[in-house]
């Protein structure tokens, strides 16, 4: 699969890095593949069925945001397409990125920089995890331009 | 037409029975009630007496929304007036407001007080409700003593007293205005807990006041303190939970899971209140406030992960309806049980004592606030939100309630003064300081969140209103009553202008990205209740079985729980909120 790759976390920073990969799209003619992976101790808490529920409701807040940012961009002619995965973000990143390696990931920074955030390990190790695998890393930061 | 009144009695007990009896000698809110015959009595006075009530509660509520009031303030005014208009004599006892009224309140509020964000502030919380509660008990009852000449024991005992602080008023202000959650969860949590630390304090200062000076031990009085407190607490804990481990875990039964919640917000303070009964030590009393904070707390952080998305609305449905209801009767009836003549008679008792609970919040905030944020510069509590602790300490029920109790401990001087003092108090705090709170927040920026909703709201309003315009001038064209070449200049003139707008819109969405997710959320789910009412509308004019919709229901209350998982997981509030640190305090 080739395209490229917005992993975000849906939260108010998630629109820079949606706008930001619509515009690299329209740049290099290809299409964007927005994956998003929800996990964390309070979603696995919950039942399946409340489990579900979420991701179907995320599904269509991605949705929604995602045609929001594509009409920003002016990039109506892109196509995108929303995946869903649950479980560890860092661990299911890796992962989708070594069954479908992509042009290219972009990526928001943190507001706080190198803080740890996947599993215990700094932004910067986990991007250097990423580029080891052979894929293009774009940082997007996190303003509401969002340049890359 | 014949003036007839409704009589309901509220009989003062000495033990945790409150209730009406229809043979009590008091007489409770007349009212002009049209019919001839004669006044009824019993059962059915109690139930003439809540309906009315409520039905005043209602009017009064609607008025509230129409003129923006604030709707406790309202209740009160609405209370004082009826309490002068129809001669009401209002008894309230103690155990009334305490033991029925104030447990679905404080088991409401602690339910719905999350408890990551409360073990945030936990230390500033409990440095202001314990620290506090005993330096306003000490402040305000030097200065009764000195002004007012009560003795020692009775002046601490109004100073415990009036230290309770019931910010109810004060809460709704702060949900329509946007302010944070931090400044919510301090002032809440303050609230609930030196509820029950200024009864813990009364009652030892009552307790002193029945011994002579020789016989009163301090240590004895810290001893009885601590006991009588985390007693209470743990009992809270422990009852809250077994409800949330073992019955809502393991039930899924909407009806039966409230009534539980019922039984375990009335049943903790009785077993508090009446431990000694249990162990055999007849004496013993923990405090019941305590139990019942603990319980809602530990009910609000673990029982309710324990239900289903179903249970969870009629839960909060539930407690949504019982407080506002209880909170209704509370306000209205302060209002009548304030009698405004004698407090005009005396109103040297009622501004010694405002003073004395200015100065005294005055030191509790500014001070212990100053010293805890040198302690604990991570728990910084900024000064902007220290004035609105300040002035937002308005004092309610359980002042009232434990006021009530003065004259079985002292002197019925004495107990008449402070009683009237606490009620001059109350209303001071209500009126004054209850209806000038919202000009504090906006002055110190506190609710500035919410002009960016006002923003938003600004844009909408604009586009819904020139597309309304243009509507009605394609209607004129149509019906040919407009010049078609005139037309097509004010059409495109209109076209402008809204695009202009929705670019407005838009640049004002994107530097607040979070308006617009709290946008789809609120769309969202407004659809999803859309679906819920069309589901249950079919089912009701028998077009699908029971079954079905009951099928459908509940999967759409599991969609509408999964909105408020992902409104929390980004952070979204119910009016956009991130919490707007102030300016003056960003080093």
């Amino acid at each position: 699969m080739k395209g490229i790759v917005c992993a975000t976390n849906a939260g108010e920073d998630s629109r820079a890095v949606h706008m930001a990969a619509f515009r690299r799209a329209l740049e290099e003619e290809t299409n964007v593949i927005f994956l998003h992976v929800i996990g964390g101790s309070d979603f696995d808490e919950q039942p399946v069925r409340m489990q579900r529920a979420i991701v179907e409701e995320l599904d269509w807040l991605l949705h929604a945001l995602i045609r929001v940012a594509r009409d920003r961009s002016q990039a109506a002619e892109v196509a995108s397409e929303v995946v869903l995965r649950t479980g560890s973000p860092r661990d299911e990143i890796l992962a989708f990125l070594v069954e479908a390696p992509p042009t290219a990931l972009l990526i928001g920074v943190p507001r706080d920089g190198d803080a740890s955030i996947f599993a215990g390990q700094t932004f910067d190790d986990f991007v250097a995890e990423l580029e080891s695998l052979g894929v293009r890393v774009e940082l997007v930061s996190t303003g509401t331009d969002g340049r890359v | 037409m014949r003036r007839v009144a409704i009589y309901i009695e509220s009989r003062s007990s000495p033990n945790i029975s409150p209730g009406f009896s229809g043979s009590g000698n008091s007489t409770l809110i007349p009212i002009l009630f049209a019919a001839e015959g004669v006044a009824p009595s019993g059962v059915l006075n109690v139930e003439i007496w809540a309906v009315g009530l409520i039905a005043i509660a209602a009017a009064v509520a609607v008025i509230a929304r129409l003129f923006k009031a604030p709707f406790t303030v309202l209740l009160v005014v609405a209370g004082l007036v009826m309490a002068v208009t129809t001669q009401a004599d209002v008894t309230l006892s103690k155990d009334l407001i305490l033991g029925v009224f104030v447990p679905p309140l404080v088991f409401e509020a602690t339910m719905h007080l999350p408890w990551r964000r409360l073990r945030k502030d936990l230390a500033s919380i409990l440095t202001l409700a314990i620290g506090g509660t005993l330096i306003g008990t000490f402040v305000v009852g030097a200065i009764v003593r000195q002004l007012l000449g009560v003795p020692w024991p009775a002046a601490l005992a109004f100073g415990a007293l009036i230290s309770a602080t019931d910010p109810v008023a004060v809460i709704a202000l702060f949900r329509s205005l946007g302010v944070s959650k931090r400044l919510t969860t301090l002032v809440e949590g303050e609230s609930l807990f030196n509820d029950g630390v200024a009864i813990v304090v009364f009652n030892l200062a009552v307790a002193a006041g029945a011994v002579d000076a020789a016989a009163f031990s301090l240590g004895g009085a810290v001893g009885d303190f601590i006991i009588v407190a985390f007693g209470g607490l743990a009992v809270g804990v422990v009852l809250g939970y077994v409800v949330s481990n073992v019955i809502l875990r393991n039930l899924d039964d909407h009806l039966v899971e409230t009534a539980v919640t019922v039984a375990l917000a009335f049943g903790s303070y009785l077993i508090a209140e009446e431990f000694g009964l249990l162990i055999g030590e007849e004496g013993l009393h923990l405090s019941g406030i305590l139990a019942v904070v603990a319980a809602g707390l530990v009910v609000g952080d673990i029982g309710l992960r324990n239900t289903s998305p179903p249970t969870r609305l009629t839960l909060e449905n539930f407690w949504e309806f019982l407080s506002f209801t209880v909170n209704s009767f509370v306000f209205l009836l302060i209002g009548l049980r304030i009698d405004v003549r004698d407090l005009g008679a005396h109103l040297d008792f009622v501004a010694v004592a405002v003073v004395a609970i200015l100065v005294a919040r005055a030191v509790i905030i500014y001070g212990t606030m100053t010293v805890q944020n040198r302690i604990r510069a991570t728990a910084h509590v900024p000064t902007s939100y220290q004035h609105v602790l300040y002035w937002g300490g308005l004092r309610g029920a359980v002042s009232l309630a434990l006021a009530l109790t003065l004259s079985s401990s002292f002197d019925k001087g004495v107990a008449d003064t402070l009683e009237l003092a606490t009620f001059g108090v109350v209303l001071f705090t209500l009126l004054v300081q209850g209806t000038t709170i919202n000009g504090l927040i906006r002055r110190l920026g506190l609710g500035k969140r919410s002009d960016a909703v006002v923003e938003q709201q600004r844009h909408q309003a604009a586009i819904y209103s020139k597309r309304a315009g243009r509507a009605e001038m394609e209607r004129l064209r149509r019906e040919g009553l407009v010049l078609p070449q005139l037309w097509a200049s004010l059409d495109e003139k209109y076209d402008d202008e809204i695009r202009r707008d929705r670019s407005s819109l838009d640049v004002h969405f994107q530097r607040n990205p979070g308006l617009e997710t709290a946008m789809f959320l609120q769309a969202r789910a407004d659809a999803l209740n859309a679906e819920r009412s069309a589901v249950l509308d079919v089912a009701r004019r028998g077009l699908v079985s029971s079954e079905i919709a009951e099928e459908f229901s509940n999967d759409l209350a599991h969609r509408l729980a999964a909105l408020e998982f992902l409104r929390s997981r980004l952070g979204v509030a119910q009016e956009i909120e991130t919490e707007p640190e102030p300016l003056e305090d960003a080093e």
